[in-house]
């Protein structure tokens, strides 16, 4: 690799990329006999390097992939000079999409159960903002209702790996500790 | 214990100006506020100040949402349930808290404001972190949404139709019989496969010189199918394009991924 090491290759890589790539999605880039394990390991050294040096950028797992993002503490001056407007989340939006993100798919009626209000302006706004998406149709039900599920932008967007890594709701145990019950269906 | 909470003024002060997002957003609240169990829910307390709640809203002539009466009519109805489980309570069989079918709703909801809040504190894309380009403004081969282009699209459409449909003539007149016939769907999928290798294109680049007004036509039904189902978005420049609309291609995952069946 004639002076290049490894881990400049993937950093080149992952800083080319427009959206979050995974170390399998790097592998067409090497001609050489390269292994995805060691692309992978390559991708953690890069990203303790950028740690330890402070860097302004952060090598972050989002969506199953691997992106550069700026340190959070850097957002004031970045919104100073962006054009785009950062995104608009009402707590009804984030309800929402908290109750799609836990039990998805899940239908429409039963997250305004769940929220006890109308879902339907909410739901069409997180469509439009490509954070959720109707995945399919309840074909056990009549009319067969659609089932809505988070999108690969929603993980992007919370700085989420992957879905089993949403938060755990670790404040609600200790406000309501005997309703094991109601958890478990809420967030099976 | 009912006789001390009597003797103290139970009234709430509601947020000026803040209204709530439905009937268990409201009921939370007051617990919060009243600093109660709500496995031990004091509904009678609870009711008063609910239905003082919706008095409020009258009095600043605002709507009252059917979910709200709603969940008055519920809490009336727990209230008078309560008083029949307190009796019943002296046999052996035990029933089920009236409560418990507020209860559950109640902690279900309140899990999942946690989880949205949860969920709002996350380092978001585009507010706390950014990506490469990100946060600039995008560009221009991209136009939002919101942009002023849209308006231009389908007065523009019919008038690039126009020009295509008035250029066959330029070849003299004289009869011509074409018999091969073009469908709506050959158009459909043509199209949608130069879109998918050009990701936009303006609709004049989409007829051949040879094509005929059937096929202009049936390209100009194409496209507006496309954009209805929102595979393509049209728009224009408002300085720049006096060639006519571009069409852009706006999801192509969804593009390459359908199927069209149009005969």
């Amino acid at each position: 690799m004639s002076g290049q090491t490894l881990k400049t290759v993937v950093e080149g890589l992952i800083f080319a990329s427009d959206s979050p790539v995974s170390a399998e999605k790097l592998l067409p880039a090497f001609i050489e006999d390269v292994q995805a394990g060691e692309i992978q390991a390559a991708i953690l050294e890069l990203k303790e390097d950028y740690e330890e040096r402070r860097s302004a950028l952060e090598l972050r797992e989002v969506a199953g992939g691997w992106q550069f993002r700026t340190r959070p503490d850097l957002s004031l001056h970045i919104l100073r000079l962006g054009h785009k407007a950062p995104p608009r989340l009402s707590r009804a939006a984030l309800e929402t999409l908290a109750v799609v993100a836990y039990r998805q798919p899940i239908l429409r009626a039963e997250i305004e159960k769940i929220r006890g209000v109308d879902a339907g302006g909410v739901l069409r706004s997180l469509m439009e903002k490509d954070l959720v998406k109707v995945s399919q149709r309840n074909d056990r039900l009549p009319g067969r209702p659609m089932l809505y599920s988070t999108t690969k932008r929603f993980l992007e967007t919370f700085d989420l790996p992957s879905l089993s890594d949403l938060p755990s709701i670790q404040e609600m145990d200790r406000m309501c500790p005997p309703a094991p019950e109601i958890r478990n269906k809420l967030f099976d | 214990m009912n006789g001390k909470r009597k003797l103290i003024d139970f009234s709430v002060d509601f947020p000026e100006g803040e209204s709530f997002d439905g009937p268990l957003d409201l009921l939370l609240f007051l617990i919060k506020k009243n600093e109660v169990d709500v496995y031990d829910l004091p509904v009678s307390l609870i009711t008063s100040q609910y239905l003082e709640y919706l008095a409020h809203m009258e009095k600043l002539n605002l709507d009252v949402a059917g979910d709200f009466l709603v969940m008055a009519a519920t809490l009336a109805q727990i209230k008078s349930r309560m008083l029949l489980f307190k009796e019943e309570d002296e046999e052996e069989e035990p029933a089920e808290d009236p409560r418990m079918a507020l209860v559950r709703p109640l902690v279900e909801y309140a899990l999942v404001r946690e989880a949205a809040e949860a969920l709002g504190s996350r380092y978001i894309l585009d507010r706390d972190v950014f990506a490469r380009g990100s946060s600039l403004e995008p560009s221009p081969e991209e136009p939002s949404s919101e942009g002023p282009l849209e308006k231009f699209s389908l007065f523009e459409l019919v008038e690039a139709w126009r020009g295509l449909a008035s250029r066959p003539k330029e070849k003299g007149p004289g009869l011509e019989f074409n018999l091969e016939t073009v469908t709506i769907g050959e158009r459909l999928e043509t199209i949608r496969e130069f879109l998918l290798a050009r990701k936009s294109a303006r609709f004049r680049e989409l007829e051949s010189e040879s094509s005929g007004p059937l096929e202009t036509a049936l390209s100009f039904l194409a496209v507006l199918e496309l954009a209805r189902v929102g595979f393509l978005k049209l728009y224009q420049d408002t300085e720049s394009d006096l060639d006519g609309p571009r069409l852009f291609l706006y999801d192509s995952e969804a593009l390459a991924s359908r199927s069209f069946d149009y005969r």
